[in-house]
């Protein structure tokens, strides 16, 4: 049980990586309280399935958030038929290993175009005054990796920085008309992404054994994202959050 | 780069305003036009011409039109 409840009715956000993991509970969540969401995937089935808990409020689309031209045009067309946006979440992104010496440079770079690129295009949109209202709410999701990296994750490490650096220096511009920014550093969550994890070699010992409370759950990450985007959080622009279960401790 | 493909870099992306704007609009009147517009004008700039401008030149610019009669 939940003691605390968040009220989002009325406005509307935007979420990509909404089909799975942590980007699908938060459009879950924010739907559930009351917000319009537009959830961001790759996969059709899976969105279908997120729109189910709230038919009315999710609106899926599927959409390569790399595709710059196709994320704005279904960014526009939400916004043409809902209103402007009150924030965004850009949870999309890979995990693969890039070791140094046997990188592929193909899979390096579509890592740094979902994570960071992405994430900097959504929030340029989410942003501009066509599309979003004034004294937006926009996060990130960085990771721990990007304090303690993995060794053989090179471009996923680099990305998840690369995030929390970029957000400090666009706080300072998007300030201007009220908007905020921040990233949230999840730990170890029980994810698709974690469960591919267990089986492609990583030290899973070592990472349970720095995991203070335990893996984490979706909804352990969720809350704090919809903390950020509450006007509780409207003191708060250009942070990095962990959300780790103490393993940056 | 057309005047109308100015106005509407101006209005969408240097300046990001809903406000009208025209090629007449002093730059005085614009909120938007701050130091952030400033860099944003001269990174766009950068895109479109080879011409080297001054950023003497773009502080002394009055009117959009002669923000415009820098890149040509």
């Amino acid at each position: 049980m939940n003691n605390v409840a968040f009220d989002f009715t009325g406005e509307r956000y935007v979420v990509t990586g909404a089909s799975s993991g942590m980007g699908r509970q938060v459009a879950i969540e924010l739907a559930e309280a009351g917000a319009e969401v537009l959830a961001i995937g790759r996969n059709k089935e899976r969105l279908a399935d997120v729109q189910s808990h709230a038919p009315k409020l999710i609106y899926p689309a599927v959409c390569d958030v790399c595709h710059r031209e196709e994320l704005e045009n279904v960014l526009a067309s939400f916004v043409a038929s809902h209103g402007k946006l009150d924030g965004s979440v850009h949870a999309a992104g890979i995990v693969e290993y890039t070791p140094l010496q046997s990188y592929d440079p193909i899979l390096a770079h579509r890592i740094m175009e979902t994570s960071f690129w992405a994430g900097m295009e959504l929030l340029r949109l989410a942003t501009k005054a066509k599309y979003g209202n004034r004294e937006s709410s926009n996060v990130l999701f960085s990771s721990v990796s990007a304090k303690a990296p993995v060794r053989g994750k090179m471009a996923y490490v680099a990305a998840k920085e690369a995030v929390n650096a970029a957000l400090r220096a666009v706080a300072k511009e998007i300030c201007r008309k009220g908007h905020r920014v921040n990233s949230v550093m999840p730990g170890w969550v029980e994810t698709p992404m974690t469960d591919a994890a267990k089986s492609d070699g990583t030290d899973m010992d070592l990472i349970t054994g720095r995991t203070l409370l335990g893996f984490g759950k979706p909804e352990d990450v969720s809350g704090i994202v919809l903390f950020l985007l509450s006007s509780r959080a409207r003191w708060m622009t250009g942070a990095c959050i962990p959300v780790d279960g103490g393993y940056l401790a | 780069m057309t005047e109308q493909e100015f106005l509407t870099k101006m209005k969408e992306d240097i300046l990001d305003t809903e406000e009208e704007i025209t090629m007449q609009t002093q730059l005085g009147n614009i909120e938007e036009w701050d130091s952030l517009a400033f860099v944003s004008f001269l990174a766009m700039a950068k895109l479109t011409t080879e011409k080297k401008i001054e950023k003497t030149s773009i502080q002394s610019a009055q009117t959009v039109q002669e923000l415009y009669s820098l890149l040509s």
